[in-house]
């Protein structure tokens, strides 16, 4: 509040006095002095008094028709209305409705406690569990198929480039057959040797002589006589 | 109305009670139709849009929030509705607005003279209103119609206290000067009112 005003009869109140007093900003004591003030000013006080009775006229309401019905009809148009009959059978509905699942409730927890066993269903294992854990298998099987492939290929080249390539061939012929088919390649012609029988069999042509490599121990049917059975002491 | 008693029937409309609709609409529609007659100026568009503000407040009551008062929201929607028909409807809204005026307050048994002053007085009013701009004439209107304080207002229109006060200060200034250079009018206006 305000409390600053003129001395009554000292000079007309600023136009910040009069606005404050509009504003209902002023204190009644203030209020008092400003409206003494304003009196010993004859144009002061009728602007003043213009003012307010133009400000009491835009307080009295203008006669408005009642748009009750229009506007009801309306919003009708847009939201339903309900009329009160239907709108406590909608209440009692929704009570009942209610009431009911809190039955229903009730009678499940006591069908529960009383037979718990008709009532639990048995663990099962999701689907998706199932099917993670069967990848996972297949994945273990696949790495250990090619971890043993691959030992099994060491082992023949270790074979070819320690030993003798009749035992090479032999151990390679023995290895399963993935791994005979990763080491095709070497095995159909190991060392290079040319044979004009390309269709005989491996062992035979594993038996070819190798030139300078001292006596040939063959191995299976000689080469040179598919006929006659491989001796020890054959030498071509 | 008591603040709960119309939260009460708020909570009953929003359920469908066409009675507590009914209620609400009778007692803010006077309030209403004066601030946009007072901002428009015309009849026929204040009685427009104070029926669109209550039907799309009546349809969305249940988006109403509690905190505020209902006369706020209510105000604000029919506030928009009007800034977006001017904006339509500028020309005539701005002009001739005045003169096309008829008051239907007038009984049928009230002597022609009375009701020629009445009228004369409430243009009066109206004319000096339109003359100020329309930031102007809403605080005023807000403030000495509606006894909004100017927290409220500053709220409702989005402008600081202290431009409230301005706008307020000089509208009442312009008004004030608007019945000095009409000074028939205003004499008039003071007759009627004394």
């Amino acid at each position: 509040m305000n409390e600053s005003a003129p001395n009554p009869g000292d000079r007309i109140p600023p136009d910040e006095l009069i606005d404050a007093l509009f504003d209902g900003e002023l204190s009644p004591r203030a209020r008092r002095e400003v409206l003494g003030a304003v009196r010993h000013d004859a144009r002061a006080g009728a602007d003043l008094e213009r003012t307010a009775r133009v400000l009491a006229a835009l307080r009295a309401p203008p006669e408005a028709p009642d748009l009750t019905d229009r506007i009801l009809h309306s919003a009708d148009h847009r939201r339903r209305f309900v009329p009160g009959r239907l709108r406590r059978m909608t209440k009692l509905a929704r009570a009942g409705v209610v009431v009911l699942a809190l039955v229903v409730m009730l009678g499940v927890a006591a069908g529960r406690r009383a037979w718990p066993e008709a009532t639990t269903l048995a663990d099962e294992q999701t689907p998706l569990a199932d099917v993670n854990e069967a990848f996972r298998d297949d994945a273990a099987a696949g790495v250990g198929a090619i971890r043993s492939s691959v030992h099994q290929v060491r082992m023949s080249f270790q074979a070819i480039s320690t030993a003798d390539p009749c035992v090479a061939r032999l151990e390679i012929e023995a290895a399963p057959p993935h791994a005979r088919m990763l080491t095709a390649g070497f095995v159909t012609n190991p060392f290079g040797i040319e044979d004009e029988r390309a269709d005989a069999p491996a062992s035979i042509r594993c038996g070819a002589p190798r030139i300078g490599a001292g006596p040939t121990i063959w191995v299976g049917s000689n080469p040179l006589d598919p006929a006659r059975p491989a001796a020890p002491d054959d030498t071509p | 109305m008591l603040r709960s008693e119309e939260h009460k029937l708020i909570r009953e409309a929003a359920r469908g009670d066409q009675e507590a609709a009914a209620s609400i609409i009778r007692h803010h529609q006077q309030s209403l139709y004066a601030y946009m007659l007072r901002m428009s100026g015309r009849p026929d568009v204040a009685e427009d849009i104070v029926q669109e503000a209550f039907v799309r407040v009546l349809t969305n009551l249940d988006r109403f929030d509690f905190r505020y008062r209902f006369s706020t929201w209510l105000f604000t929607i029919a506030r928009r509705l009007y800034l977006n028909a001017i904006a339509k409807h500028r020309p005539a809204y701005d002009t001739d607005m005045v003169g096309s005026w008829k008051s239907s307050a007038a009984s049928p048994e009230a002597p022609v003279e009375a009701d020629e002053q009445q009228e004369a007085r409430r243009d009066t009013l109206q004319a000096a209103l339109l003359t100020l701009p329309p930031d102007q004439r809403e605080v005023v209107i807000l403030f000495h119609q509606h006894d909004w304080p100017i927290a409220l207002i500053a709220r409702h229109l989005d402008m600081p206290e202290g431009t409230v006060k301005s706008h307020l200060h000089r509208g009442r200034k312009r008004l004030r000067t608007h019945i000095e250079v009409a000074p028939s009018s205003g004499d008039a206006l003071a007759e009627s009112l004394a």
